[in-house]
């Protein structure tokens, strides 16, 4: 187990790499000067030109990357050119926000979509199976800013029972943060939950045709029992990966859900940092993001092991 | 306490639909929403009662508490926030353009206009206990002068200030100016202590010390300030609130939706809101004061390059437009209004008969094929800057240019950075929009600005030098009736020229609920703080 830890954690060495190459690359093409983005409309070219050559941006772009990553793998991902404030300092202010959302919204996603689709599952054809599966169709063609507003209307502005935006930190106050954290985290979680309860419901179906799941009926075991014990571990493997995969997006996507219920994470940093051609930011940003994305696929394959002992068995041998 | 908000604020009952649904589907679509009708007003000139925490809901993140870093002073950002902390020396009235003295005492010129006096109330402290004097106001200037940032910086550093006594400052210009009050009503009207920015420079940006009715208390990066009373205002009385809650809302619909659902109290007085969102929140039954400006939504035409380098062009581009309609749309709203002359009926440069050309499809067929015959087409790009009104804007321009022959108009939508790069840094554009609208409640400084030959704003690069020479005659004189003959030349010369095209008529727009009283604003919207509070 260690040594597929140690040689996944190399691969992902070349992998950031180049992500940071690309995306530090496609910012040096971005037009738009960020000194002249810091200045104003007014300023100068004499103006925009000092600050340039302040700023470091006037070397070219192989000597400003290494530089960016000699300092990064010290862990220092400079200043941020809008706020005046480490990189670094701001990723960890925001990551909160975002992670707390993305992970309310897979649990929601997932309270939703296990059950549902568990019984969907061992009933096809049933009015539950024809009412999921036909609300999961519905819920896949929603894309999250639209279920945001949707749910805004109906929780915010109607019934009026819900903050339409806003964030209170979680230390501060734990049902205050929950009262503004619930509706970005569903309007994230409607879609997600149909992507798991269509794959769930497949594997279950898979799943119930086995011989030990028929050998447990044979014994007479409550269908519930079944379903629950034997039934769910052995289809979770594609779930598994997807909601693995669901974090890494979702920390990354919510960009438009965080803008629009104003939550201080890493989406709306990110939003507010290109507009400005922090680029320092937006450097940072990224690497943190596929760091996670990637540590996620390593924690997903990893997690296999743990749901079935079969492919520990497998990779050993 | 200004009557200037009082005498347009409307009181909108709620008509019972309101959601950001509807307010993206209108924007999406561009439809025209159902108008409001006609309902009482509220008077939100009237003094505010003591007390009362307010949340005010803003749209730009704060970058700096350093009055000297803000190049935008936007009263959507730090604008509403450094006037909350620092007061204003003066402020421009929207309506007429006047500079009014409020923490300064006066600011007079002398006879030629080279040598002003500032002269400062006796008895204002910092929030620290620093004495608010000319030193203070000298050493900000400077200040704002070493920073850079600002382009006004390269103004001051033209002047010579002398601190004559502590209470007078003198500030002496290389050329003659009888406006300098404007200027600094507009763009220096900020003063930090000295005391505190001498002794931890970087420290003061997250921890600002001024003279104004609030104190910053609590910052949190891209979500919120809370600002707390200033025992030791100036004005006794004031301020009205306790504290006020600044929070971060970008998206213009949701902040519309916090307010009608008593999330918040007011967002900040914008002058480039969506009217869609302002007929929305009318609508929601949220109170809406507005205030008309000087100027217009403006579009750039390059004037130093073809094909709007020749004034056929220009002409023709006013004549196949109807800007009326061009306003509806951009704006999304039915009471978006075109621009019809350079000044409102309320300013005294209001020429009446001086008004852009009427669209006329005829003639600017003859002109386009005119053009074409000669060998010079009127192909153009169109660089447009990304958002929801120029994007309706842009789209309106080129169907309706579409309906004529020997024209057309490419499209290239970029970000704002971009633009800035490439239009106003480079020149390298055709027809581009000014970002938002482009206001001078007096011509000076920005018509001065926008107008005269190598002129900061000036990125059509027009020239003209009866226009040249008719701006510097008003700027030298403060005789009404000669700054009025001079103006008029210059409205003359631009309806012949057309070195841009206006569309919109912009207005300050102050969304709140009814509870909401003694709003007064200068001329970019900004907040004069000391006023605001709530109705008893």
């Amino acid at each position: 187990m260690l040594r597929q830890i140690g040689i996944r954690l190399l691969r992902l060495v070349p992998v950031l790499l180049l992500i940071t190459l690309l995306a530090t690359a496609a910012l040096d093409l971005m037009p738009g000067s960020p000194a002249l983005a810091m200045l104003g409309d007014d300023a100068s070219p004499e103006q925009v030109r000092e600050l340039t050559r302040r700023l470091g941006l006037d070397q070219p772009f192989p000597v400003r990357y290494v530089e960016w990553i000699g300092a990064a793998v010290q862990g220092d991902l400079g200043e941020s050119l809008r706020m005046g404030i480490p990189v670094s300092e701001a990723i960890a202010q925001r990551f909160p926000v975002t992670f707390q959302i993305a992970l309310m919204a897979i649990i929601i996603a997932a309270a939703l979509a296990v059950p549902t689709a568990l019984f969907s599952g061992a009933n096809v054809g049933g009015r539950l199976d024809r009412v999921a599966t036909a609300t999961s169709s519905g819920l896949l063609s929603l894309p999250s800013f639209a279920a945001a507003v949707i749910l805004i209307y109906i929780f915010g502005l109607q019934l009026r029972i819900l903050p339409v935006n806003g964030w209170v930190p979680l230390g501060e106050d734990p049902l205050g943060n929950l009262r503004f954290a619930i509706l970005p985290a569903v309007a994230l979680a409607l879609m997600e939950a149909a992507v798991y309860y269509r794959l769930l419901r497949t594997d279950v179906i898979s799943t119930l045709n086995e011989t030990f799941v028929l050998f447990a009926r044979s014994r007479g075991l409550d269908k519930r029992y079944i379903l629950a014990r034997h039934v769910l571990r052995p289809s979770m493997f594609s779930l598994t990966t997807v909601m693995g995969l669901s974090l890494g997006r979702l920390l990354g996507g919510a960009l438009i859900v965080e803008a629009l219920f104003a939550l201080p994470g890493l989406g709306t940093l990110l939003l507010q940092s290109v507009p400005s051609r922090d680029i320092p930011m937006i450097q940072g940003i990224v690497v943190v993001m596929a760091l996670i994305y990637v540590v996620i696929n390593i924690a997903v394959d990893l997690g296999y092991s743990l749901i079935d002992p079969r492919i520990r068995v497998r990779r050993s041998a | 306490m200004s009557e200037q908000a009082g005498k347009v604020a409307r009181l909108r009952p709620a008509l019972g639909f309101t959601s950001l649904a509807a307010a993206l589907a209108l924007v999406a679509t561009g439809c025209a929403q159902q108008p409001v009708a006609e309902k009482e007003e509220v008077d939100v000139s009237a003094e505010a009662t003591a007390g009362g925490d307010l949340t005010v809901l803003i749209e730009i993140p704060a970058r700096s508490f350093d009055p000297a870093v803000d190049n935008t002073m936007a009263s959507t950002g730090d604008g509403a926030r450094n006037a909350a902390v620092f007061d204003h020396l003066l402020y421009l009235d929207p309506a007429t353009g006047e500079a009014i003295p409020h923490v300064a005492e006066s600011l007079t010129p002398n006879d030629d206009g080279t040598v002003w006096t500032l002269t400062l109330r006796d008895g204002i402290e910092f929030s620290d206990g620093t004495a608010y004097d000319a030193d203070a106001v000298k050493y900000t200037y400077e200040h704002i002068v070493e920073v850079g940032v600002q382009a006004i910086g390269r103004t001051v550093d033209t002047w010579t200030m002398d601190v004559v006594d502590p209470l007078t400052l003198e500030i002496t210009t290389p050329e003659a100016t009888m406006h300098l009050d404007k200027l600094i009503a507009d763009s220096l009207p900020y003063i930090v202590s000295p005391t505190a920015m001498e002794e931890d420079p970087e420290g003061f940006a997250e921890d600002p010390v001024g003279a104004g009715p609030y104190m910053l208390d609590e910052w949190v990066r891209d979500s919120h300030e809370v600002y707390v009373k200033n025992p030791n205002y100036w004005q006794e009385g004031k301020p009205h609130l306790d504290s006020v809650r600044m929070e971060l809302v970008s998206d213009a619909a949701q902040r519309v939706n916090a307010i009608s659902t008593g999330q918040a109290d007011m967002q900040t007085p914008s002058a480039s809101s969506d009217l869609a969102l302002i007929d929305q929140a009318e609508n929601a039954g949220l109170n809406v004061a507005s205030i008309d400006v000087n100027g217009g939504g403006w579009i750039y035409l390059n004037n130093q390059r073809a094909p709007f380098d020749d004034v056929r062009a220009r002409e023709a581009i006013y004549r196949a437009i109807d800007r009326t309609g061009l306003a509806e749309v951009a704006q999304g709203s039915p009471s978006a209004r075109a621009i019809e002359t350079l000044f409102t009926e309320t300013s005294p440069f209001y020429a009446e008969d001086l008004t852009f050309p009427e669209p006329d499809a005829e003639r600017a067929q003859e002109l386009f094929d005119e053009l074409a015959d000669e060998g010079t087409p009127v192909e153009f790009d169109y660089v447009n800057v990304a958002g929801d009104v120029n994007a309706r804007q842009a789209q309106y321009i080129q169907s309706q240019l579409s309906e004529f022959e020997n024209v057309s108009v490419t499209i290239d939508t970029i970000d704002l950075p971009a633009a800035r790069e490439r239009v106003f840094m480079n020149r390298d554009f055709d027809m581009s929009p000014y970002p938002g609208a482009y206001r001078y409640p007096d011509p000076e400084p920005a018509l001065y600005n926008l107008l005269i030959t190598d002129g900061s704003s000036n990125t059509p690069g027009y020239s003209n030098a009866d226009v040249d020479a008719a701006l510097d005659a008003a700027r030298a004189t403060t005789d009404p009736d000669e700054r009025a003959e001079q103006y008029r030349i210059v409205q003359e010369r631009f309806m012949a020229d057309l070195p841009g095209l206006f569309t919109f008529q912009p207005r300050i727009d102050s969304v709140m609920t009814d509870e909401i009283t003694g709003l007064v604003v200068n001329s970019r919207g900004t907040l004069v703080w000391s006023e605001l509070g709530f109705r008893e």
